[in-house]
Formats: structure tokens, sequence, C-alpha cells
């Protein structure tokens, strides 16, 4: 019975102390990410390549948000650039459909990368998974940029 | 988590998970990964994958197979709270959804035939 409480907690403790030392630092580099307006920054790096696969312009601030911070914590973004009235539903759709597919790539890849995944199939298979889907679904619905 | 991890320690002290893993087993194999597994993707589909590392970290997968299942889960978890917000998004949610666990699936599918240990 105490060899079992001990075990418990020594694997509890160990996974815990994994995540806060995955999570705190993260959570400290988007922060100062945010200060320093890197966002902006990939948001017109990759314009060239989101409005071939059928983006917008306005659309591309909260799909970069949702990559990089993830859905829960990128939701505030989403949320209200999708209410602004500057993305159309189809624009909305299309994004949910990329972060559907790929978001909070760096915290989701390093939490298995320290269970011993290989993160550089993750992160590419991924967002290879990610263009294809997008690809597909603006043509269906009419989107993609001619 | 913690909950998670505290319930999956005391059910290794009973038959369950060891049932479960082996009635899941003829379906997980096809990802290439081991019946326990399944418990790992269908928690961290509904909840999230905090739940699914408090599962996964106990069952000394390979390297191989934690990367496989990160892909599956990484497409396909926290379907519940993400479809919310996809939902005041106003973007389909449920075709979202749906095709998160499609795409999850057939990753699993393809990167266990393409996929080298």
């Amino acid at each position: 019975m105490m060899n079992f409480v001990v075990e418990t907690l020594a694997g509890l403790g160990i996974l815990l102390l994994k995540v806060f030392a995955i999570v705190v630092p993260l959570m400290m580099v988007l922060e100062i990410s945010r200060e320093f307006r890197i966002l902006d920054k990939i948001t017109a790096a990759v314009f060239p390549l989101a409005r071939r696969l059928g983006y917008k312009r306005d659309s591309i601030y909260p799909l970069v948000a949702g990559v990089i911070f993830g859905i829960s914590y990128g939701g505030g973004v989403l949320i209200g650039e999708s209410n602004s009235g500057r993305i159309s539903a189809n624009q909305a759709f299309l994004i949910a459909i990329f972060l559907g597919m790929c978001h909070a790539i760096i915290e989701d890849t390093l939490l298995f990368v320290a269970q011993g995944a290989n993160g550089l199939v993750i992160i590419s298979v991924r967002l290879l998974l990610a263009f294809i889907v997008v690809f597909a679904a603006s043509i269906l619905i009419g989107e993609k940029a001619h | 988590m913690i909950p998670v991890y505290v319930v999956v320690a005391l059910l290794k002290l009973t038959p369950v998970l060891d049932f479960l893993g082996s009635l899941f087993e003829p379906f997980m194999v096809c990802f290439g990964l081991p019946g326990n597994c399944a418990l790992a993707f269908v928690t961290g589909s509904i909840v999230n994958i905090y739940a699914a590392l408090a599962i996964t970290a106990g069952l000394g997968l390979t390297a191989r197979e934690i990367t496989i299942l990160a892909i599956m889960l990484g497409i396909s978890h926290s379907q519940i709270m993400e479809s919310a917000i996809m939902s005041k998004m106003k973007a389909r949610p449920l075709t979202v959804t749906g095709a998160r666990i499609v795409f999850s699936i057939l990753c699993g599918l393809v990167l266990n035939q393409i996929l080298r240990s």
C-alpha cells in the first residue's frame, strides 16, 4: 500500500515537473513575443503563401495567433476577429479548419517530445495536413484565390 | 491531469485497464499502437492533451508509438471546448470536429505504414 502511494506520487511529480518545465517558459516566451509584436511580423511574412490558400488579409492574424498560441489561449483573438465583421463566414471556416488540423504547435509538440516523440515529424505532418485540407476546403467552398 | 493520473494509477491495481486494452487491441494495431492507447486517445479527444499525457506517462511507449499518438492527439483533442470556440467564431463547428476525427484516424493509419521505428 505504502509502496503504491510512493510510486504514484513520484510518477505524478515527474510528469508535473516535465509539464511545468515546458509550459511556464513557453508562456513567458509567448508573452514576450506579444510585447514585441512578433505576430504582426509573422503575419506579414506568411501573407503571400496564405493568400494562395484562399485567405483574405484580415484572416491571417487570427490564423497565425491560433497556430502558435492555440485555440484556447488564442480564443479571444479568434472570437474577437470573427465577430468584428471583417471576416466572412467562409473565411472563419477556413481559419477553423486549418486550426483544427494544426494549432498550439509549440506546446503540443514539446509535451510529447518530453515523452520521447520526434518533434520534427509531428510538426511537419500536422502543417502538411493542414495545408492540404485547407487547399481542398477553399476550392470546395469557392474561396480559392485566382 | 492530476485526478486522471491518480485514477489510472488506481485502475492499474485492477484488471480493468488490461481488459480495455485487449478489447481495443484489434483497432489500435492499425495505428501501430498498443490497445491501452485507446483510452488515452478517447480521453484526450474529449477532455484535453494533459489528461491524455497523464495516461500515456505510465505506458512505456516507444518513440515511434508516442510520435504517432502525438500526431493523432494533436489533430483531435479538447473537442468539446474547442468546438465551443469554433461555434462562437460561427465556423461550422460540427464540420470541423468531424474533419478532425476523420483526419486524425487517417493520419494514424498512414503513419503506421510509412513511419520507420
